[in-house]
């Protein structure tokens, strides 16, 4: 579980991202925030798993702040939540097999690591990591010869090698065509009802949030809007929302 | 403002750019000692010397080629250690990617300080401090590779984007592993390409470290020129013309393939057996780099001790500087300055003459095009200090031959730069013009140029700064400069002196790289 307490996040000690959001979230969820640009959705979401740190307020998960954390715990932190990017993050010059293996690297020692060495389980979980996002045939292909489509697979397909409790996403259809858009919420969704784990979205795109979240948060100006189920939405907060 | 105005002001502006660059070239040339009957009585002497190079004296190069050899070695032992070192130093350098901020702050300025000194003068020192042989000239090597290295791969670094190291970092990885997983992959191909860049580079400067006795072909052209031996010494020249060429075509080749590289594996198991193999592989070949290098070195452990103390203490009188040696620095860097500027001048003019011709796009024929690109990489083949020695040959050794030597070269390099511009981004723009009836010329005149005028410029202030450099060791051989100065308080072992004339050089480096910084972020 995950909880934020009255979060304030100021960038350049000026522009104000967040102010004062307060939200729980639950294991098992299917969760969107949804909101225009510049409210404070890729902010709050950074937050979860300290990529940004807050300037007032708390997030507690499993019970532990994580502003607090050293850099040895804010890693074991991290390998347990998966983070997928809008622009997917993966290293285009490296295999698909490699690039998937890195979800592991929060379970390994640098020193191993740092020579490619990896367990035979560590294989095991990446090649079922993308049968999972069915990429199982592109493998050994190069990053940079995947489609957008696929490679935010792949990058959904690193996130699940690191055997999280929860996986939080930053738009991550905003770069793609509709169609590779909907093979990626497919996936999520697939993977929140098979491993019961969890899935946070970030999304400006309604219709889709309505159609795959249970539960949308609406972020307005760096504050909570609305949080409800997604049957209980309106369409009036929806246009309060983009107004 | 009027149409009459703008025509008035603008043909001002014309002649001002006219002449305040003839008037400047003025200054140089006579700052260099230009003089136009002394290079014409010259040139018979000259071609004579050329001529002579087009029949080698076969027995001569029998007894060059272990030189020849051992200069090859040199340069590839020194680049494999150095772009090795170099990657590592740049990956804890570079301010995205370093374990700790301060690491940058305190490095950075200590590289720019030590990129600031040539080679050579690295390679005179060492070699009192090591005794003549290839040692020394290994180590100078080896530290100009890594200075270059680290600059052209710490830049690179920079550029990369922020998610790719978040991509590394979100799911938990340390810092060292954000190294291995995301920077080291995307790095490994630009790092390959700048390894044979330092190849080719040391390649040229391994010839004339023996100017300073520090191992090498250089030793012996060195020998022949003091004993004026000029028939050796253009057997010399075209063997090393042979042997750069020979290495710059090896490179190219590699550079230009690289992409094509990647292996796809087919199965999981081949996979970890290649991850194996890869690992191996480099250790294996560094282990044989070291066994060779320690095999090949010319020195013992007991003289290494010896030469590091006394490094220590020419290092402890090279901080004192002896201040009274001032107005002969300023003498010695402005000789320098003139010939670097008087080079660039020229060299920059002739290149916009000559690029017309070697583009393919403006050129009157394909065919005189492709034979331009010829010459033009023929003038860029020579380290400059060794086309000074074959203008001695004609006019005489002091600055006229150094600047004239390094103009030379600037045509060659700006030609070969600034006609690629030409080709790549002229295209269009001269389209545009063609089609009024123009001829290409004008095209040229009134489209091309103006449009990549900004490029021009910024080539012209990076050769300037290169041939600030070049020309502070041209007095190594007498051919001008600080480089004289240089030469004789090492060899005199006035380390006071060093010391002021090394700071001296690298204020002017680092004021003038500086200057040229600025000019080039106002044009983009």
């Amino acid at each position: 579980m995950i909880s934020v307490q009255d979060l304030y996040v100021t960038y350049d000690k000026r522009t104000p991202a967040l102010r004062g959001v307060s939200l729980d979230f639950y294991d098992g969820e299917f969760v969107g925030i949804i909101g225009l640009s510049g409210s404070g959705k890729s902010t709050l979401l950074k937050t979860l798993n300290g990529l940004v740190l807050p300037s007032k307020g708390k997030v507690l998960v499993e019970d532990k702040d994580v502003s607090r954390l050293k850099s040895r715990e804010l890693r074991d932190l991290r390998r347990g939540i998966g983070f997928v990017f809008q622009e997917f993050n993966l290293v285009d010059r490296s295999s698909v097999l490699e690039n998937v293996l890195i979800g592991r690297l929060g379970y390994q020692s640098s020193f191993k690591s740092f020579f490619g060495v990896f367990q035979d389980e560590d294989y095991r979980l990446a090649e079922e990591a993308l049968e999972t996002v069915g990429l199982k045939e592109k493998t050994f292909e190069r990053g940079d010869q995947l489609s957008g489509g696929q490679k935010q697979r792949v990058a959904i397909a690193k996130t699940l090698a690191q055997e999280p409790r929860v996986i939080l996403a930053d738009e991550p259809v905003a770069s793609l065509d509709q169609n590779s858009g909907k093979a990626v919420m497919d996936t999520f969704q697939r993977i929140q009802q098979k491993y019961g784990i969890s899935v946070i979205v970030n999304l400006h795109d309604v219709d889709l949030a309505r159609k795959y979240c249970r539960r949308l948060v609406g972020l307005k100006h760096g504050k909570v809007l609305f949080d409800q189920k997604t049957e209980e939405i309106s369409d009036d907060d929806i246009t309060g929302l983009y107004s | 403002m009027t149409l009459r105005d703008y025509i008035a002001k603008k043909k001002k502006k014309n002649r001002i750019w006219f002449f305040g660059i003839l008037l400047f070239g003025g200054v140089t040339a006579y700052g260099v000692n230009f003089d136009l009957f002394r290079i014409i009585f010259g040139l018979p002497d000259m071609f004579n010397l050329l001529g002579r190079m087009f029949s080698p004296e076969f027995s001569y190069i029998s007894e060059a080629m272990p030189r020849l050899l051992e200069t090859i070695e040199m340069a590839l032992v020194s680049s494999t250690l150095g772009v090795l070192m170099g990657v590592l130093v740049a990956l804890f350098t570079a301010k995205n990617t370093t374990l700790h901020w301060i690491i940058p702050k305190i490095i950075g300025p200590l590289l720019t300080f030590f990129r600031t000194i040539p080679n050579l003068i690295w390679a005179a020192i060492l070699v009192t401090i090591f005794s003549v042989g290839k040692f020394p000239g290994m180590i100078a090597l080896t530290i100009t590779a890594v200075l270059i290295t680290v600059k052209l791969l710490r830049e690179y670094i920079e550029t990369l984007n922020k998610n790719l190291l978040q991509g590394v970092e979100s799911v938990g990885g340390s810092k060292l592993q954000v190294l291995r997983f995301a920077v080291l992959p995307t790095i490994f191909e630009h790092s390959l390409s700048v390894y044979f860049i330092v190849l080719e580079i040391n390649i040229r400067s391994a010839t004339i470290l023996g100017l300073v006795g520090a191992g090498g072909i250089g030793q012996i052209l060195w020998r022949d020129l003091n004993h004026l031996r000029y028939d050796n010494l253009a057997t010399l020249i075209i063997l090393l013309f042979l042997t750069i060429l020979i290495i710059d075509f090896i490179s190219l080749t590699i550079r230009k393939n690289l992409k094509k590289f990647y292996i796809p594996r087919t199965s999981i198991a081949s996979f970890k057996l290649h991850q194996q193999k890869k690992w191996g592989g480099v250790m294996a070949l560094l282990i044989l780099g070291f066994l060779w290098l320690f095999f090949s070195l010319d020195i013992t452990p007991e003289r290494l001790i010896v030469g590091l103390g006394s490094g220590r203490d020419i290092i402890l009188r090279m901080v004192q500087i002896d201040l009274s040696y001032i107005p002969r620095l300023f003498e010695g860097l402005l000789e320098s300055a003139y010939i670097a500027l008087f080079a660039t001048l020229t060299g920059g003019a002739g290149a916009v003459v000559l690029s017309y011709f070697t583009a393919y796009n403006t050129a009157p024929s394909p065919i005189a095009a492709m034979i331009l690109k010829g010459v033009v990489n023929l003038l860029r083949t020579f380290p400059p200090i060794i086309v000074a020695i074959i203008f001695f040959r004609g006019v005489g050794p002091g600055p006229l031959s150094g600047a004239m030597a390094l103009g030379i070269y600037t045509l060659g390099v700006m030609t070969k730069l600034y006609s690629e511009v030409i080709e790549s981004e002229g295209t269009t723009i001269q389209q545009g013009i063609m089609v009024t009836g123009s001829t290409k010329l004008n095209s040229y005149r009134y489209g091309i140029f103006p449009q990549t005028f900004p490029n021009f410029i910024s080539l012209f202030l990076y050769r300037l700064e290169s041939n600030i450099r070049t020309s502070t060791i041209l007095g190594i051989i007498g051919a001008g400069g600080i480089g004289t100065l240089l030469s004789t308080n090492i060899t005199w072992r006035n380390w006071e002196r060093v010391g002021l004339l090394i700071l001296g050089i690298a204020l002017l480096m680092i004021t003038i790289e500086k200057f040229s910084e600025r000019v080039r972020k106002r044009l983009i």
